[in-house]
This record gives C-alpha cells, structure tokens and sequence, in this order.
C-alpha cells in the first residue's frame, strides 16, 4: 500500500522496483506430475492434499481454456515457474525478515500500514509467506490469522480440510484446477463466534519474479455474529514476459455475521490475473465486496457471492480502469437461493489509451429465493475513441416473488462539465482526472482513508498525459 | 425432416453455463410458402420471385457493406458473420437456403404517400411454411408493412419467416410483426435491416402464440442520423417458449436507437431476451436505449434478460434498463381500496401493459385479433387465477 498522500509526487517506480533473486529456490517452468509432486514435498503437504493436488492437475489439463472473456493465446504454462521462494522462512517481526524483501515491502508501506491502522499483516513474496503477524489482543479474542500451510497441519488441520477448495472446486474452470495443483501460500482467518475485529486485517501479495506465477489461497470463516474487514493488495514489477496470477479467495460469513472484503489489484501491465473469489453467506449475514482493478495485462475477476441463508445480503462495489495494452475482464455474480435475501452491484469502469474493460455479472434467482431483490447499477466511462467498453450483465429469474432492477449507462466526459472547471482556472488535465476521480468516488468512499488516497493516485497516474 | 440449428447468437458471449449465448431449435422446415396467404402490394409495386442464392446476390449489389467486428469484449467474435445481418443468424440463414425457400423480392419507390404492404398467414394444423421477403425502399419511400400470422387455437406445425430490409437514403419502413399462432406450432421469426443517412425504422411486434417461439432482430445504422425505434409486447404463458435476441448495430454519426420489451410471463413459461446496443468506431454522437418490463405472474416461470451494451466510440450514450418482477404493491393497495382484488389488478395490468403495443398495431382487423388473442389469454383458466397469484398467496 502507498503511503505517500501527496499524489503530485507518486510516480510508477513505486511499484516497478525489482529485487534479485539470485539466490531463490525456483522449480522449473512447465506444469509436470512431477513439478506438482515437488511443490507439494516443498510444503509437507498431508497425503490427502497431495492426492488433491494431483487431481487437480488432471483436470487442469481435461479443461479447456474459456471461448468467452479476453484472450490467453499467449500465456504459455511451459514458461511459467509456478514455485518460487526467496532464501527466508515467514518471520513474526520485520526485523527478522531479510533487508532487501523488507524494504520491498517498506516501500509498499506494509510495515508502516500496520503499525498505524491494521489488526494484522500478512505479507507473501512470490510463492511463501515472509512476514505474518498478528495483533495481541486481537489474538486474545480467539482470531485465528496464519499462513495456510501452518493452518493445514496445525490445530485448525480439520477446519481447513473440510473448506479448502469447496465454494470453488477444481473443477470450477481451468484456472481454478490449475489453482487446486499448484496453490501456495496465502492466509487462513477464523473469526470466532460473535467476535468483532474492530480494526482491519491484511494481506498483502508481492510477485517479484520473473515469468513467475503466484496462486495464493486465502481462507476465511467468519463464524456466527461476528464481524470482519479484510483488505487485499497486490503488486509486482513489470517484466516484458508474462507472468500469472490464479489466486482463490474462499470466504465463509456465518448466521448473522459481517465480513467485508476490499482489494486493490495493481499487478504489473505484463500479468494475466485469472482470480476466482467465492462467498457463502449464511442466515442473516452480509458481504460486502470492495474491489479496484487497477493493473494486470488481461483480468478475469468476478467475485461470486452464494446467499444461501434467509435474510442474507451482499453488497458489491468495484471500479475497473483499463488503461494501454489492458483487458479487464470483471464483474460480479449474485445467486440468491435463501428467503428474503438481497444484492446490491454498483460497478464503475473507465477505458481510456485503448484499453478494453468489460463488465460482465449474473444474477441468478432461484425458485426457493421468494422474496429477492437485487439492484445493478453500472457505468462505464470512454475517455477516448481507442478504447472499448462492454457492459455484458445477464438475469436469470425463476421466482415471480422477486424484485429485480438493473441500470447501466456509458457514456464520455461531459464537455459542459470539463468547461466549468477551467472556468475556474483548473487546466483540461487536471479537470478531466478530477471528474474521473468522481466518477470513482462510489468506491473511493468505501475504502479506508489511505486505501482511497492510493486509488485515487493510481486514478491520477492513469490520467497522465490525457 | 427435422432440422437442428441454432439461432439468436449473442455478440459477445458469455458464461457457457447459463445456456444464454444462442438458442437450439429443432424445426421441420419445408420451403413452401403458406396455404393460405394474403398478399397485399401497393399498386405499381415491382415483385420478382428469386432463389435464396439470387436474392444474396443482389443484396450484395444494393446494400452497404455490413463491417464485421475484429474485437468484441476484448476477443475475435465466435459467431459466424453474415453478408446482411440478422437477429436469427447464420444457421437460420443456411438452414433457408437448403430448404429451397423462395425469396420475394420486393421493390418500393417513393410516392406522396405513405404505402402498406399486407401478408396475412393462415396457416392450417400441421403445416410447415416458410416466407421470406426482402424489401428494397428506394430514396424517402415511406411503408408500413403488416405481417400477421394466425392458426387455429390449438393447431400445430412450423412457420418460417423472413424479413430484410434496404432502406436508402432517407426512407422510412414502419414494419408490424404479429404472431398469434396455435399452441402446438413453432415459429421462427428474423428480421435484418440496413438503413443508409436519415433512414428510420420502427418495429411493432407482438408475440402471443406458439408453443416454441424464436424472434431474431438485427438493425444496421449505417448511414448518418439513421434510426431504429421498436416496441414489443409478449405473453408467455402455459408450456411455451419465447427466445428474443434483438442486436442494434450503430455505424453512423448520429444514429438513434431506442427498443422497449414488455412482457408478461404466466405458468411454466420460459423467457430468454437478449438485447445489444452495439456502438461501432464512428458513430460519434449517436444514442441508444433499452427497457425491458418483465411481470412474472408464477413461480414456476423462467425469465432470462441479457441487455448488453458494446462500445468502441467516445461521443455516445448508451443506456440500457431492466425491471422484472410481480406486481407493485402499491399498484396492487390502490386497487384494492377500489374494490378490486389481486387476481383482477393483475388481469387488468397484463391487458394495458399489452395493450399499449396492441394499440400502435395500425392495422384495424390485426389490431381487433390481437386484443382478442389477449383477452382469451388472460381469461382463460390456466392464466391469471387467484388461486396461483402469489401476490394472493401472500395476502392470505
């Protein structure tokens, strides 16, 4: 995360500095039976995990690529390293982790995010973990927050075995059985019973690699009547090979809880971000989804939410910026099967320099969802005529018992409002990136302070020059 | 012998699980044109009948070429283009031309006034039928062309039908599709229209017959300051199926497109719509909306909506909307205070919102039956009843 709220003075290095790597362990490119066996020695996988893994290889390769959504022509699995680790183990204090990945991560301004505003800190560089912490008292109220592997054979072995890979099994799509193969890394969170986390816990993920791929998993049950805000970012340098992102996110939000989950991608302009996020929502529960896309070569990123208790509720609200040479592929999709239940979709995306941005959502009611409702509001901004925008939402209804709305506009930048500014003495380049900072203000809004001042600098980067 | 294509393709497909990027239809089609058919032409009006090949051929000599995407939601387009667009698609197109259905070429010049073109279609009970015409409006020519096609209630079998259109520099074609076939039948209904500078087009259809029922639009706004305008109306009800894909193709500067769907589903019903407002590079200053209405009257409906919206221009506004569900209970308290029960608000909505197609249908005698068709459909035992409105079963 950039700490830096002056946004006159951010520039891209911020987040295109590389690390050597030298001296890292780095499996060979290519997805093997036996590349797949040695990760899963890398990590003492239990036996069933190793089955798992190797399951989930299979199916990898009897799936075919999606015909629909941004081309994958040329992300090439023989010349992705799907395992790399720097020379350390996961520390608890940043003093112990090796200078060169702490001040990767100083620079990101983890350490000092932490200090000032977070509960607690998960910090992953290429394929490991290097860095998890968690705040005392937070651990004291039961909140369990650790490296999945630990959780896997720890004490929590038999929660993660009965979630792991359940909402989005490997035979989900391709990228979700390539995921299920070779995952690494990523966190496990447990919220006990009526627990509030008052303050947010985070992740944060770091590729440094080279034509590296980084699949994280990240576990979270919120059990029943508590409450949780997870923030996730990532970034990495830009090489000019490709490299992969295949992360899942599987979140379980108990009868009557809250968990909140807000991201914000800015992968380097060389990476295929082929992300699957799940939520299962219980009894009374709410989701709520907070998500900018900001980097990567080509997205495919629709965080799904199941509203499978009565009364349960998601709220969904991202913005997506395509700038040149990027395919942003996102949206959301809703599946209402519980009583009463309801979802809300405020998307936001921008194209400009030639970018693509496609919003593509589904709400599915079921016949058992009497008494739905779902709104989807969704606006799209051309900032010129090399771009391209597609709005691709679809609605499959099956109860008459539901309320169902959907709106979407696209349009440019009115001149009439681009005039008023200079009207009052603000240039064409800075009133353009003011009215597209409005135009993200929706999410901007549902971030913490800093989270929103960084996307804010990220809006005003992309706007350079325009 | 049974064919088995598909139709309705979208643009830009999505998720293969949801069942919504084209439709599969099996079809018995024959090339014979109906039995029973009513044909009415404006005096002086030139007809030639040509083979599917010929009437391509000369398409191509009169039309603009239709520019086909390179990129649609960011990858080359799957679906298999056409020389002349339309809402069905390809397959449809093929399956036509290997039918060996004749193709009614039909010109029209400009004259003071507005002309009407009438093709009524009787069709008896399993019949299998096929009529496409492909009409060329020279320079400002102004037509409405009626085509209504009937069977007996319960009667069965396939109708064809195809429509085309050229519409040159400033013509208007006022083009009224209505369809009230018996339960058992399948219809297939596309239509494709190019329009060059100033041309309009305006759709009026209504969909309330068949048990199988494939509707396909494709406008093409060539020209500068061209405009599409449609308004359909649908009942679905009992086991029938409708599947609509309307796909408004926008080149020209300044083009206008404006489509509204209202629809009423009943019984076990199935729905899919797709709609595609498609902004090409170039159409700078050019606008386009949608609406569909959907009231779900059971619980065993299925209702499918995909409003799509592809842009690859600055200067436009799109826009496009949906609402689907029951009826507002407000709507439903109003009536009430007057003494009328939930089962009657219903049947009196279904029939205005209806209706208000209905009534922009200009042909009296069509016009009479369609009202009629509605107002069978909403009396008859399997439709509106209080017994299955949930608004009804709440209240009780």
């Amino acid at each position: 995360m950039a700490m830096n709220q002056d946004i006159t003075d951010v520039d891209r290095s911020l987040y295109d500095f590389k690390d050597d790597e030298s001296d890292f362990y780095r499996l060979d490119e290519g997805l093997t039976e036996e590349i797949v066996s040695r990760i899963s020695d890398e990590k003492h996988d239990p036996a069933w995990m190793r089955e798992f893994r190797l399951k989930s290889l299979r199916l990898y390769e009897s799936i075919p690529v999606p015909n629909w959504g941004p081309p994958v022509d040329e992300l090439d699995m023989d010349h992705i390293a799907t395992y790399v680790r720097a020379n350390t183990d996961m520390k608890g204090t940043w003093e112990e982790v090796p200078d060169d990945i702490k001040n990767t991560f100083e620079k990101l301004g983890i350490p000092q995010a932490e200090r000032e505003s977070l509960a607690g800190v998960g910090a992953q560089y290429d394929s490991e973990l290097v860095y998890h912490n968690v705040r005392q008292e937070v651990a004291d109220q039961g909140v369990v927050y650790t490296d999945l592997e630990s959780a896997l054979t720890g004490e929590y072995a038999d929660m993660v075995q009965e979630h792991f890979m359940k909402l989005v099994p490997p035979t989900d799509h391709k990228f979700a059985a390539l995921h299920g193969a070779v995952w690494s890394g990523g966190s496990f969170v447990y919220v006990p019973k009526n627990v509030t986390v008052e303050i947010p816990l985070q992740s944060y993920f770091r590729l440094n690699a080279r034509g590296a791929g980084q699949f994280e998993h990240t576990l979270i049950i919120v059990d029943e009547g508590a409450d949780l805000h997870f923030i996730e970012g990532c970034s990495a340098p830009k090489y000019n090979v490709a490299n992969l992102h295949a992360g899942c996110v599987e979140l379980y939000v108990g009868k009557n809880a809250r968990l909140r989950y807000s991201t914000i991608e800015n992968w380097s302009k060389n990476m295929y971000n082929l992300n699957t996020k799940r939520a299962l929502v219980e009894e009374g529960a709410t989701m709520e989804w907070v998500s900018g896309s900001f980097g990567s070569h080509t997205s495919y990123l629709y965080p799904t939410t199941i509203l499978k208790g009565d009364n349960s509720h998601c709220e969904f609200t991202g913005i997506t910026f395509a700038g040149a040479g990027q395919n942003l592929d996102t949206g959301a999709r809703m599946v209402h099967l519980g009583k009463n239940t309801s979802s809300y979709i405020n998307s936001k995306s921008i194209s400009k320099s030639g970018g693509i941005s496609t919003y593509r959502s589904s709400i599915e009611v079921a016949r058992s969802a009497s008494g739905a409702k779902s709104s989807v509001s969704c606006g799209s901004l051309m900032l010129d005529s090399e771009s391209r925008s597609d709005t691709i939402p679809a609605m499959d209804i099956r109860t008459a018992d539901a309320d169902i709305g959907h709106e979407a506009k696209i349009g440019r930048i009115g001149d009439d409002a681009v005039f008023y500014l200079m009207s009052r003495g603000i240039s064409e380049e800075e009133a353009r990136a003011m009215i597209v900072s409005g135009f993200a203000n929706p999410v901007s809004k549902e971030l913490p302070l800093e989270y929103a001042a960084e996307m804010n600098n990220l809006i005003r980067l992309e706007m350079e020059g325009m | 012998m049974t064919q088995t294509f598909k139709v309705g393709h979208l643009p830009s497909i999505t998720w293969n699980r949801l069942g919504l990027n084209e439709e599969p239809v099996e079809a018995s089609l024959s090339g014979n044109l109906p039995g029973s058919r009513y044909l009415s032409l404006p005096e002086g009006t030139c007809m030639r009948t040509l083979s599917f090949e010929e009437a391509e051929a000369q398409l191509k000599s009169c039309a603009p070429v239709q520019e086909q995407e390179k990129y649609v939601a960011g990858k080359a387009p799957v679906y298999h283009p056409q020389a002349f667009g339309t809402g069905l698609g390809k397959d449809y197109e093929n399956v036509l031309k290997e039918a060996g259905v004749p193709v009614e070429w039909i010109e029209l010049s400009s004259t003071e006034q507005e002309e009407t073109i009438t093709c009524r279609m009787n069709l008896r009970d399993g019949e299998s039928a096929s009529c496409a015409q492909i009409l060329h409006l020279k320079e400002n020519t102004r037509v409405t062309a009626v085509y209504v096609s009937e069977s007996a209630e319960e009667a069965g079998g396939v109708l064809a039908l195809s429509v085309r259109a050229v519409l040159e520099k400033g013509a208007f074609l006022r083009l009224v599709l209505v369809q009230l076939l018996g339960s058992r039948f399948t219809a297939l209904s596309d239509v494709g229209l190019s329009a060059a500078d100033n041309a309009s087009a305006q759709l009026i259809q209504v969909e309330l017959g068949a048990q199988k029922s494939y509707v396909g639009v494709q406008p093409e706004l060539i020209g500068k300051g061209a405009s599409f305008d449609s308004a359909m109306g649908y009942m679905v009800t009992g086991q029938q199926l409708l599947d609509i894909n309307f796909n408004t193709v926008q080149r020209g500067t300044q083009t206008l497109c404006g489509m509204t769907f209202d629809g009423v589903l009943n019984d076990h019903a199935r729905k899919t719509f797709r709609g595609t407002i498609d902004f090409r590079n170039g159409s700078s200053g050019s606008k386009g909306e949608e609406q569909e209405n959907v009231l779900l009257l059971s619980n065993d409906v299925e209702n499918r909506t995909m409003p799509v919206i592809l842009c690859e221009e600055e200067d436009v506004e799109g826009s496009h909307g949906a609402t689907i569900g029951q009826l507002d209970e407000q709507v439903l308290f109003y009536m009430a205070t007057r003494g009328i029960d939930a089962a009657e608000a219903q049947k009196m909505m279904v029939r205005a919102r209806l209706g208000a197609v209905a009534r922009r249908v200009p042909d009296e005698a069509a016009r009479k039956r369609v009202q009629d068709y509605i107002d069978r459909k909403v009396n008859c035992d399997t439709c509106v009843r209080a017994a299955e409105c949930p608004q009804a079963m709440n209240e009780n």
